[in-house]
């Protein structure tokens, strides 16, 4: 039947974002089953360029059955279409908002140990096994874009940082919970955080190392 | 005068009162030096860029005044533990009849807007950036007056830091200061995320329709046209370029009417605030509805965009 794979790719691009929170891996890219979608729609294609040319126009317009054909034939590839940016689209979504999460650090993101330090027993692809070759490029892209809109307010405050709830203290108590090495604080100051540590400072300073796992809010 | 009493005037948390308490004793010797920690105070911001004149003049701390100059908010970074704002839209009393002072009130009403403090109305555009789903109008002037303050309230932080005069009270006070730094940091990054989650939502919209480009800041602009590129670029590359040649554009409209140009749904709720006489609307029905002043209405955005961009109603 025309349009099922596309049915298919579409529910399964639903359910996985009906539970976003506790936040899932995303799924792997559904290349082929986006392969074949993109083959059926082209011979939907050409079935309607061959059926059109060979009958004709005056046929067009009595045949009903032809037409009655052509038009399920042209539903059926506007609505793979449909499905298929959908699909992308929704990808999309969630490429940003795991861009968002790690407080725009690509390179964070995209290091193959972060997954795996964070769920080690779950075999869940790393984010960057998952994206197809277009998305990476749609993500460093998206990097790229966001650096240089957020340089403007960069010597104020940094638009990355998270915006989940108003800033309540300006002293955090953190715990080390990964090695992060020597780090240059601002103001000059040097802190060596090692694993099992627990340090008083200022939130803003610190808050991009809590996003990234290093510390942990105690 | 004593360190301390112009602190207790302002009803500040209890915290501040036990500390006041405890260090009742050292009062007095503190009070000799406050002035002078109130000087340096003065002498590290160089512009006197706020013409508001004090009532409590030389007595408050011009660190904690001198941008967020209401009392209210030297309270709200004095309760943090509370942790919730102290910027809610401050709805007046609907003060009832006498339509003869009606234009009276009105014009105070608008003085009120005016003289409200740059955090105060930041507050009022966040909220209402959130509470629609259109695009609104970017407050540059309003975000660069902040940004502005905010960075010579740093500098002036830094300075009395690492001044070895400042003394712990003085120390204390200046981790008001900053909190509230924080927040209002805080704000203005919500407000600028709030509107780019939206740009990029409505980013081929806005790109397509040069009529609504003035509601936006350059950069904004520039940024949502080349998200749209990036994001046709990403679907070309991905799906498009297999497909027949008939289905690659991405700007077609469906047999439904449905068009593959996200457009802000105008037809969303929102909650207002009448904050003047905003006259009649006619409701879907055909009912009508009065938009008397002070009070408040869920209705359809798309009937009252025009009360609320021009600042008549509020959004909550």
């Amino acid at each position: 039947m025309y349009g099922d794979l596309a049915l298919q790719l579409v529910t399964a691009s639903h359910r996985s974002t009906l539970s976003t929170t506790p936040q899932l891996p995303l799924p792997k890219y559904a290349l082929p089953l986006i392969l074949s979608i993109c083959l059926e729609t082209r011979q939907l294609g050409t079935s309607i360029s061959t059926a059109a040319e060979t009958h004709g126009q005056v046929s067009l317009s009595q045949d009903r059955g032809l037409v009655c054909n052509l038009t399920v034939q042209h539903l059926a590839a506007r609505r793979n279409k449909r499905c298929l940016l959908a699909y992308l689209s929704t990808r999309v979504g969630g490429v940003k908002e795991r861009w968002w999460d790690a407080g725009g650090g690509l390179a964070y993101l995209l290091s193959p140990s972060t997954s795996v330090a964070v769920n080690p027993d779950l075999d869940a692809p790393d984010l960057r096994s998952a994206l197809s070759p277009q998305e990476l490029d749609f993500l460093r892209g998206y990097n790229n874009l966001m650096l240089d809109y957020k340089s403007d307010f960069l010597d104020v405050l940094d638009l990355t940082a998270g915006i989940e709830k108003p800033p309540g203290e300006l002293m955090v108590d953190v715990r080390v919970i990964k090695d992060a090495g020597e780090v240059i604080l601002e103001g000059g100051e040097r802190v060596e955080f090692r694993k099992g540590e627990r340090f008083r400072l200022a939130r803003s300073q610190v808050e991009r190392l809590i996003v990234q796992g290093f510390l942990e809010e105690v | 005068m004593s360190f301390f009493d112009d602190e207790a005037e302002d009803s500040l948390s209890p915290e501040l009162r036990s500390v006041r308490g405890a260090s009742s004793s050292r009062a007095q010797s503190i009070g000799a030096s406050s002035s002078s920690f109130l000087d340096r105070l003065r002498s590290t911001v160089s512009p006197d860029t706020d013409p508001h004149s004090y009532p409590h003049g030389a007595d408050r701390s011009r660190a904690s005044a001198s941008i967020f100059d209401t009392e209210s908010n030297l309270e709200a970074s004095a309760s943090t533990s509370t942790s919730h704002f102290g910027f809610t839209p401050n709805h007046q009393p609907d003060e009832e009849g006498d339509q003869g002072e009606d234009v009276e009130l009105l014009e105070e009403e608008l003085r009120e807007m005016e003289e409200m403090d740059d955090v105060k109305r930041m507050g009022m555009i966040w909220v209402k950036e959130r509470g629609t789903n259109d695009i609104m109008g970017w407050e540059g002037d309003l975000i660069d007056g902040l940004f502005d303050k905010l960075e010579q309230q740093q500098k002036m932080v830094t300075t009395l830091r690492s001044d070895p005069q400042t003394s712990e009270e003085e120390h204390f006070k200046l981790m008001l200061v900053q909190t509230e730094m924080e927040r209002v940091k805080y704000l203005v990054r919500s407000y600028v995320r709030t509107r780019l989650h939206k740009i990029e939502k409505y980013s081929q919209y806005i790109t397509l329709t040069p009529s609504i480009h003035h509601l936006l800041s350059g950069a904004e602009l520039s940024h949502a046209r080349r998200y749209t590129e990036l994001l046709h670029t990403h679907y070309q590359h991905s799906v498009l370029d297999s497909l027949p040649e008939w289905l690659r554009k991405m700007d077609d409209t469906y047999g439904d009417g449905l068009s593959m140009v996200t457009k802000p749904n105008k037809n969303m709720p929102v909650l207002i605030y009448c904050r003047r006489d905003c006259g009649e609307i006619t409701l879907e029905g055909g009912e009508r509805a009065a938009l008397a002043r002070g009070t408040t209405h869920l209705v359809k955005y798309r009937l009252v965009d025009r009360w609320i961009s021009l600042g008549w109603a509020e959004v909550l």
